[in-house]
Order: structure tokens, then C-alpha cells, then sequence
């Protein structure tokens, strides 16, 4: 037995290197790739002008649809928010997935709203709709209420929602995500502008923990304080801004995230929409989206920005976000076992021969060789058989590799936007360095909670995150004249003059510094 | 270090390979880590001196703009040494210029003229035409934006070079360009060209239409022919649509047999919007060949164009499909029609189909439709 142990010690270490090498350097591909492909966002937002947009007919209509499920604290000021986006043509449709709390009954008094006949054909499978609600206040009329029985998940209360939606173009986003103003305009651009066709853009997600919001409008813009949103700020700018981006440049995402992302409505129900019995239903539509697209031999892109645009409440309790992370792990193994026959398969290019084998190689099994290492690690140090010094250098390896990847995100999100103080992106980067440490372990523990449960195939709900609303601003919000210098000044003397006073005003999180 | 200590003893050659890969990367990452550390506190350092600096020329410069273009607009041509104190820096010229764009783009009529004006004055075209012949795509690119943005002609042999440069925004603002300064037949060179444009170039030509009072109808018998690229015929339909000048309507009705299905339906649309009357009888008659989705379109088409011929038709579909995207396009075009299908709509809600009546609520409902 000693003898096949050492044995297999000896295979399994010089695998780990391997693997550890491979991983690192698609890693550093990515940082490259990322780089590239945030300068080429930064030229074109230069050269594309979001007026032209705004002031044309020919800008296409895009339908919001949020989930919301028990969200009667925060549901008021976020719909409001939702219906004053710098956009031409778009609804708002709010699915309320069957919330026991006072949820439907706020939006029925806040907006007017009043039950309609309205023709709802289930075109995707969701639980049935109750009652549909239109507002009767003119301010409000492209807001749109779905009343549906509790589905579970998600993905049910949004197949609801596609059902309803007039436009060809959906925004996915859940109802206490707090949106850019102008998001919509920007999300479409990649429609617009790509050769190919788009079938999905996501942009990146920041935690709103520590932010100050009046009215689903961010104010005042602040890194997490507190140490879990922290880290999952750490761990969201490496994912969208390093990998994400990266993967842009290749065409090759893997995934737009569940908080917001815009869609091709034709080819979400061509691909059979959103599976309500996925734990991963975003990248799960990512993928039959993709299979889909290449099963017909249409060229498609998946399209990723690097600009924020989405600000969502990430857990901060480890209870919630011991939930959040086994859901995502469950997810994962949902995808690995549903789509590994596309693995290495020619037929469907970057998605067979990319995307899948790198899911499935370097983010599925990473925890568990990880975990393996681990208890290798223990045995061998029991054993008195660990080459200390050398250990060492190849733990600094990983150590100095990870921080120094994870530092570079934030400088290439420095690039996109600048919207913390720099005592905040300090304290940031400080964190970065115990990240391994405290956080990293966390994740992986929870992903093979994840994998574990799900190979069980253990019965459990999607779950519910606790939200504890946001701050509350203590600072007023800038008037205009503090928003900044230029034609923002001229505003009043213009319509004094009868002149078109055009500019947009910018949201109150693009004037912060 | 005491653990490390014995690698000390070591000589490099003697280190495993791995080992030696692993101090190397090490080595690297640390400066790594350095490098972001101080790109940090050095970008942002530099940042904030330069918004400083920015913010203060920004509100000289719009003080300056806004009380020689808007408030004194009426008054005599602009004093040009007011803004030449802008020009001793790349940085103030660049604010100077942005925000000149910024006039130029909100405003129109006798301001955005003296805009122009006064950027000719200070020779800014001269600087943006100087770096038409820079190497880096970006800064080409970016003063063609600029002299477009601020009217500036360029000559006609120096924009058919950019028609064919390997950047596709230099291509696509030599097109723009072009269109803008041809004021007759502007489009007969897209359609000689035949090249395909994007749904934003489509987007900012029809902007260039859409905002200039002053042109007319661009002759769209070039662009809506069956031998042009897709991305053509579909910008030419939809200037057709905006237009609505009659004569164009043979050559949309005659793309509606055209193979492609999107394009198909993008023409039924466009016989819709320009009130195609006399186009009823060719979609009646197409309708049985038709995919369901084109067959919406058809109803709805009918609808929007608006003759009472065609209300037994629509009120037939209705009745007979059995597809709910068919019946409630239907559905909309009868309640469109509702000048001539007064009986027809009470008969169909005296229906005792519930599919049917919930349909015809839902389109007679202004809270949906906004009717």
C-alpha cells in the first residue's frame, strides 16, 4: 500500500504542475486577452456617440423583465428606477413569482395598476399566470405586472416573462439589481455593431452592499466594507473584467450572468428558454443558446462589456452565501453532465472545443484537485516527507501568480471606471492578499458541497436570498450645476433661448468621480 | 526564509526544473504585483492632477463658448483670439474641440453654423486633417469623426481611399462622408459598391436623413434592388419607410416575393408604414405561400394600410387559424380597421371561443396597445 501511495503521490504531483501550468497560462492568455479587448471598447465607446441611438427610429424595442419573489421592501424605488432608463423604446415587465409578502399589492397601489385581459400565450413553459396588471397612470405605461404562481426558481417566473414581452430584444436582471441608467443603450450596441449575430451581451455586476441608493438610484458609490461582499467584489472584478473580457476577444463566454444580460428573444425560444430545473439556468441558457445556434450552422457572438452597468446585493452573511455558492456548484455539475457529449466535438466550434473543455477542466475540477492536493498535502506532512524549501517555492508560485492576476484586474477595471476612491481600491488590493487564503478555501469547499449534492442528486429549493435593503443616502443628490462643468451649465440659458437642450443629463452614479 | 534557507545551498543548475519554472514565475508576479500596486496609485495620481487641470479649462472654455455662440449668438462674427489661449496645449485643444463637438451636436440652425465657423477659424480642421495620415487607426479614425461631426468637407479621392481601408470605422465614416456630401443620389455609390453595412451604420445614415431638414428624398431605386447586398436593401426599405414617397413603392413591392423571410417581412412592414394603398390585393394573394410569421405581418400590414376590402379576409383568419401569433395580429389589424369593422369586431365578440374574445379584449384594451 505505501508503495502505490508513493507511487501515486509522485504521478499526482507532477499532474498538479502540469495542470497548475496549464491553468496559469490560460490565465495569462485571458489578462492579454482582456487587455486587448477593453481597448477596444474604450475606441469604439469613443467613436460611438449613445445619441445617435437615442434620437433614432430605427433603435430597437427591449422589454426588462425582473423576478420578483417577496421584494416588497426594496420593490417600489427599483421599478421606478427601472422606468426611468435613457432608452427610446422599452417596457418594464415584473413577474411576481408567487411573493407571499406585500409585494404585489405595493405595485398595485404605487402604480395604478389595474387588471387587463391580455392575450398570454405560454410559448415557454412556466407555472400559470394568475392575473396580468397595466398602469393606468400615462407615466407609467410601459410597465407591465405578471401575477404567477411560485415556480421555484427563476427561470420560471422569466419564461413567464418572455411569454408576455413585446420586443425582440429582453434584459434579463432580477428586480433588486440596481441598474445604470443607461445600460440599455449601451447593451445594444453590440447588436448593432457586430458582424455576426449577437445572441447575448452581459456587462459587469458590482456588489451595491455598501452604496448609497435613494430611490433605486445609487448616489454615492462605495467598495463593500464589510469582509464577504468584499471579496466576492475582488473575485467579480477578476471574473467579468479579466476573464469575461478575455473570452470576449475569442468569442467564447461561457456565460452572461443571471443579473443582467440582453438577449435575443428569437433565439432564447428557439433554444426552448430558460430550464426551470436548472441550478445554473444563466449559463445553462448560454449554452443551449450556443448548441442551438450551431446546430443550425448560424455564425452568432456572445458579447460581453466591461463598463458597469449592474449593481446587485451580494450575501454577506456566510449562511446565504454557503446557499448562493452550492447552488452555483450544482449548476456547474448540471452543465458538465448535460452537455459533455459536445465536449471536443468539431460540429460545435468554439463552444465544443473551448468553451466546454475549459469548464470542464479548469473551473469543474479544480476543487476537487484542489481538495485532493489538500489531503495529500496532510498525509504527506504526517509523514514527515514534505521537501519543505521547495513546498515553499511552489506555494509562492501559486501564491504570487494568483495576487498578482487578481491585481491585475483591478487595474484594467481602472482603465473602464474609476468610480471608488483610491483609499478604497487600496484597501481592495490589500484584501487581494489574504484572498487565498480566507476566501478562495470557502468557494471551493462550497462548490464540492455543491457537487456532492447534486451527485446525491439531494432535493432542494433554489432558495431565496435575505435582502437587507440598501443605505440609505446621507449626501443630496447633485444638482446640476455640481454634476459638472460644460453644457450642463448652459441648460437653463438654452431654454430661455428656445434652443433644444438636447444633452442627456447623466445619472447620478456618472457624475460621482 | 529559514525554510528556504537550504535552496541557498543549492546551486540553480542543481534545482529540479520545476522548481526553477516556479522561482522564475515567482520572480516575474512579484514585479507583477509591484507594477499594479504602483500603476494604481501613479494613474490615479496623474488622474486626478489632470481632472483638476481639465475641470477648470472645461468651465473657461464653456463659459467662453456658451457667451459667444448661444447668448450672443445674434450679434457679429465670433472674436477667434478669445479661444486661441485653448490652442497652446494638445490637452486645452482636445477640451476645446470636444466640447465643440458637444454644440454642434445639441444644437442646430445659426449656432451650430457659427460653431462650425468658429472651428475653421482657429484652424482645427488643419490638425484633425493632419492626422488623417497618422498610422494608428484610432487617431485616423477619430479625425474623420471629428471633421464629420463638425462638417468639415473633405475631398471626394481621399474618402474613396478610406472606402476600402482595412478598419471597418474608417470605412464606415468614408460612407458617411460621402452620403453627407452628395446632396443628389447620395446612395448610388453604396449600391455600386455593394459592400455590407452594419445595423449602426444603418442606424447613423438614416440619422444623417432623419435630422436634415434641408434634404430630400434620396432616389432609392438603386438601393432596393434584388441584386444588392441584404444589409442594402434593408437600409433602402427603411429610408422608403421614412420618406414615404409613392414612387418607391413598385420597387418595396417587388421585394416582397424576394427569398430571404427577414427581408420579406422588413418590405411587407415598409408597404405598412408608407400606406401602400393598392398593395392589398398582391398580400392577399401571396398569404396562402406564406410562413406563419410572414403571414402576421401580411394581416398586420393589412391593418395599417387600412382599406375596407380587406376586413373579410383579416376577420377569416381569425376565425380559421389556428395559430395564436396569426389571430392576434389578425386580431390588431380588425381593430385597426375599426373605421370598417364595426360589425365584423361585434360579431367576433359575440363569439363564444374564449381564446378569440380574450384576443380581441387584449387588442381592443388602449392600456396594452395605447390606442
Amino acid at each position: 500500500v505505501r508503495h502505490f501511495l508513493d507511487h501515486f503521490f509522485d504521478v499526482y504531483q507532477n499532474g498538479v504542475f502540469i495542470y497548475c501550468c496549464a491553468i496559469y497560462c490560460c490565465y495569462l492568455l485571458l489578462t492579454i486577452f482582456s487587455y486587448v479587448s477593453i481597448l477596444a471598447d474604450i475606441r469604439r465607446n469613443h467613436l460611438r456617440k449613445n445619441l445617435v441611438l437615442i434620437q433614432s427610429q430605427l433603435t430597437p424595442g427591449i422589454s426588462i423583465i425582473a423576478g420578483a419573489f417577496n421584494e416588497e421592501l426594496t420593490i417600489i424605488s427599483n421599478v421606478r428606477s427601472l422606468l426611468t432608463m435613457n432608452y427610446p423604446l422599452y417596457e418594464v415587465v415584473i413577474v411576481n413569482d408567487g411573493s407571499t409578502d406585500n409585494t404585489m399589492n405595493s405595485l398595485v397601489r404605487e402604480f395604478e395598476l389595474t387588471e387587463v385581459e391580455f392575450a398570454y400565450f405560454p410559448l415557454l413553459p412556466s407555472k400559470p399566470v394568475q392575473r396580468i396588471f397595466k398602469s393606468e397612470n400615462p407615466a407609467c405605461s410601459n410597465l407591465l405586472v405578471i401575477d404567477k404562481l411560485n415556480g421555484g426558481s427563476k427561470a420560471d417566473a422569466i419564461n413567464a416573462g418572455i411569454n408576455a414581452a413585446s420586443y425582440s430584444y429582453f434584459l434579463n436582471t432580477d428586480v433588486d439589481c440596481i441598474l445604470h441608467k443607461d445600460t440599455l443603450v449601451q447593451m445594444i450596441q453590440p447588436f448593432l455593431d457586430d458582424e455576426k449575430r449577437v445572441i447575448a451581451v452581459g456587462a459587469t455586476l458590482r456588489m451595491v452592499n455598501s452604496c448609497q441608493v435613494e430611490s433605486g438610484v445609487i448616489v454615492q458609490m462605495k467598495a463593500p466594507r464589510e469582509f464577504l461582499p468584499a471579496f466576492q467584489e475582488i473575485e467579480y472584478t477578476r471574473s467579468f473584467v479579466l476573464g469575461k473580457m478575455g473570452w470576449n476577444l475569442i468569442n467564447a463566454i461561457p456565460n452572461v450572468s443571471g443579473g443582467l444580460g440582453l438577449f435575443d428573444k428569437e433565439i432564447v425560444i428557439a433554444a426552448g428558454g430558460y430550464d426551470a430545473s436548472s441550478f445554473g439556468e444563466d449559463i445553462d441558457m448560454i449554452m443551449r443558446m450556443s448548441k442551438y445556434m450551431c446546430e443550425q450552422k448560424q455564425p452568432y457572438a456572445i458579447r460581453y462589456l466591461p463598463q458597469t452597468l449592474c449593481w446587485t446585493e451580494g450575501p454577506s452573511s456566510l449562511k446565504v452565501f454557503k446557499n448562493q455558492r452550492i447552488r452555483w456548484g450544482r449548476g456547474l455539475y448540471q452543465i458538465i453532465s448535460s452537455y459533455y457529449k459536445l465536449i471536443l466535438n468539431p460540429k460545435y466550434g468554439r463552444l465544443g472545443l473551448i468553451v466546454l473543455p475549459y469548464n470542464f477542466i479548469f473551473e469543474f475540477c479544480a476543487p476537487v484537485i484542489e481538495f485532493v492536493g489538500i489531503l495529500c498535502y496532510i498525509y504527506l506532512i504526517t509523514l514527515h516527507l514534505v521537501n519543505w524549501p521547495y513546498a515553499i517555492v511552489l506555494l509562492l508560485f501559486v501564491y504570487t501568480f494568483s495576487v498578482c492576476l487578481t491585481l491585475l484586474s483591478i487595474v484594467w477595471d481602472q482603465l473602464v471606471t474609476r468610480r471608488y476612491r483610491l483609499r478604497e481600491v487600496m484597501r481592495l488590493c490589500a484584501l487581494t492578499f489574504i484572498e487565498p487564503f480566507v476566501y478562495h478555501p470557502l468557494v471551493m469547499v462550497f462548490a464540492l458541497w455543491g457537487y456532492v449534492k447534486q451527485f446525491l442528486k439531494v432535493t432542494s429549493h433554489w432558495g431565496h436570498m435575505q435582502r437587507k435593503g440598501f443605505a440609505p443616502a446621507t449626501i443630496p443628490v447633485p444638482s446640476l450645476r455640481e454634476a459638472g462643468p460644460s453644457l450642463r451649465e448652459a441648460g437653463p440659458s438654452l431654454r430661455e433661448a428656445g434652443l433644444p437642450a438636447g444633452r442627456q443629463v447623466p445619472s447620478p452614479i456618472e457624475r460621482l468621480p | 526564509m529559514i525554510l528556504l534557507h537550504p535552496l541557498l545551498l543549492y546551486s540553480w543548475t542543481h534545482l529540479p526544473l520545476p522548481v526553477r519554472i516556479c522561482l522564475i514565475i515567482s520572480v516575474i508576479s512579484i514585479g507583477g504585483i509591484l507594477f499594479a500596486l504602483f500603476n494604481i496609485l501613479i494613474h490615479r495620481y496623474v488622474l486626478a492632477i489632470l481632472q483638476r487641470k481639465n475641470k477648470t479649462d472645461c468651465d473657461e472654455i464653456n463659459r467662453d463658448l456658451l457667451a459667444a455662440m448661444v447668448l450672443e449668438s445674434t450679434g457679429p462674427a465670433t472674436d477667434v483670439s478669445l479661444f486661441e489661449k485653448f490652442l497652446a496645449s494638445k490637452r486645452t485643444r482636445c477640451l476645446l474641440v470636444g466640447e465643440m463637438i458637444a454644440y454642434r451636436n445639441y444644437f442646430s440652425g445659426k449656432i451650430a453654423t457659427r460653431v462650425c465657423g468658429l472651428y475653421l477659424a482657429l484652424g482645427l480642421d488643419r490638425i484633425a486633417r493632419q492626422n488623417l495620415r497618422a498610422r494608428s487607426w484610432a487617431t485616423r479614425a477619430s479625425a474623420l469623426s471629428e471633421l464629420f461631426r463638425m462638417d468639415v468637407p473633405l475631398d471626394n479621392s481621399l474618402l474613396h481611399v478610406f472606402l476600402y481601408d482595412k478598419n471597418k470605422y474608417i470605412r464606415e465614416y468614408a460612407r458617411l462622408f460621402l452620403i453627407k456630401q452628395s446632396p443628389s443620389d447620395p446612395l448610388r455609390f453604396l449600391a455600386e459598391e455593394n459592400q455590407p453595412i452594419s445595423h449602426w451604420e444603418e442606424t447613423e445614415i438614416f440619422h444623417l436623413f432623419e435630422h436634415d431638414d434641408q434634404r430630400k428624398a434620396p432616389a432609392l431605386n438603386t438601393l432596393l434592388s434584388i441584386s444588392n447586398h441584404t444589409s442594402l436593401i434593408s437600409l433602402g426599405l427603411k429610408l422608403a419607410a421614412f420618406f414615404k414617397e409613392q414612387e418607391d413603392i413598385p420597387a418595396v413591392l417587388a421585394l416582397v416575393q424576394i427569398p430571404d423571410t427577414r427581408l420579406r417581412i422588413e418590405a411587407i412592414r415598409t408597404l405598412a408604414k408608407m400606406e401602400a394603398h393598392g398593395a392589398e390585393e398582391t398580400l392577399v394573394k401571396q398569404y396562402d405561400q406564406e410562413t406563419p410569421e410572414v403571414q402576421a405581418t401580411i394581416l398586420s400590414t393589412l391593418g395599417r394600410i387600412g382599406s375596407a376590402g380587406v376586413v373579410n379576409f383579416i376577420e377569416r383568419q381569425f376565425n380559421e387559424s389556428s395559430s395564436f401569433e396569426i389571430k392576434k395580429h389578425a386580431s390588431d389589424a380588425i381593430i385597426l380597421l375599426s373605421k370598417y369593422s364595426k360589425a365584423a369586431i361585434d360579431r367576433l365578440l359575440a363569439s363564444t371561443e374564449t381564446l378569440n374574445r380574450t384576443i380581441l379584449n387584449h387588442s381592443l384594451n388602449p392600456l396594452i396597445n395605447g390606442l
